[in-house]
């Protein structure tokens, strides 16, 4: 957690990403302080159920026609495109505050759930059901900005 | 049967920790016969490779 108090390590980088990443740190980090301070962290507002999931798939579980995942291509070709880049970290900012947080703490640093658990006091269990939430909107936010937009 | 909501929690549990055998091989099962949650799963390694690689600063060194 120290090493993303050195500010100054990011004074070369473009505004464009000193801007997102002042977004996601604030996500992340600074709102995840002040609510445990206050202690009012509120791990999900409704565990049952999220709309933006539901939207993927249909009642017996399988894919939704127009949810259903299309190939993305080599993964190596997507990292070294800026339009992918960008389309990921709209589609993080576009994150509920919860989601982007867990997410971040997970993949963006590296954390482990067990190590999230303890950082923000939430069970394991609820770890993973956030997660698996922030795959399934990000993958479906990316496909819509990143291959739509690419392939027209 | 799982399907493919289902498919897609594992999938996601897959990148957090280690799967049970049990949870393994239900996986395998549903992705030789779902194409669309075969191409979710390569996503959501995409999106955990791209998390990896998004702000190298951030990632904790002690975590992989
Ligand atoms: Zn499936």
């Amino acid at each position: 957690m120290a090493a993303i108090e050195k500010d100054a390590s990011f004074a070369g980088r473009s505004g464009y990403e000193t801007w997102v990443f002042g977004i996601l740190k604030y996500k992340i980090l600074d709102a995840l302080r002040a609510q445990k301070r206050q202690g009012k962290w509120q791990p999900l507002e409704d565990e049952t159920d999220d709309d933006a999931i539901d939207r993927q798939f249909q009642q017996n579980g399988r894919w939704r026609v127009e949810a259903r995942p299309a190939r993305w291509g080599d993964p190596e070709a997507a990292f070294e495109n800026e339009l992918f880049w960008r389309v990921f970290d709209a589609c993080m900012i576009a994150l509920p505050d919860t989601i982007a947080r867990v997410f971040s703490l997970r993949e963006l640093m590296g954390l482990s759930t067990a190590e999230i658990c303890r950082e923000i006091g939430i069970k394991e269990n609820n770890c993973w059901v956030i997660l698996h939430r922030a795959r399934l909107r990000l993958r479906a936010c990316i496909e819509q900005g990143w291959l739509k937009e690419a392939s027209t | 049967m799982m399907m493919c909501k289902g498919a897609t929690r594992l999938m996601s549990l897959r990148q957090d920790r280690p799967l049970t055998l049990r949870q393994r091989l239900s996986l395998r099962f549903h992705l030789m016969m779902c194409d669309a949650c075969t191409e979710c799963n390569r996503q959501f390694d995409l999106l955990h490779e791209a998390g990896r690689r998004h702000t190298p600063e951030l990632q904790a060194d002690d975590a992989r």
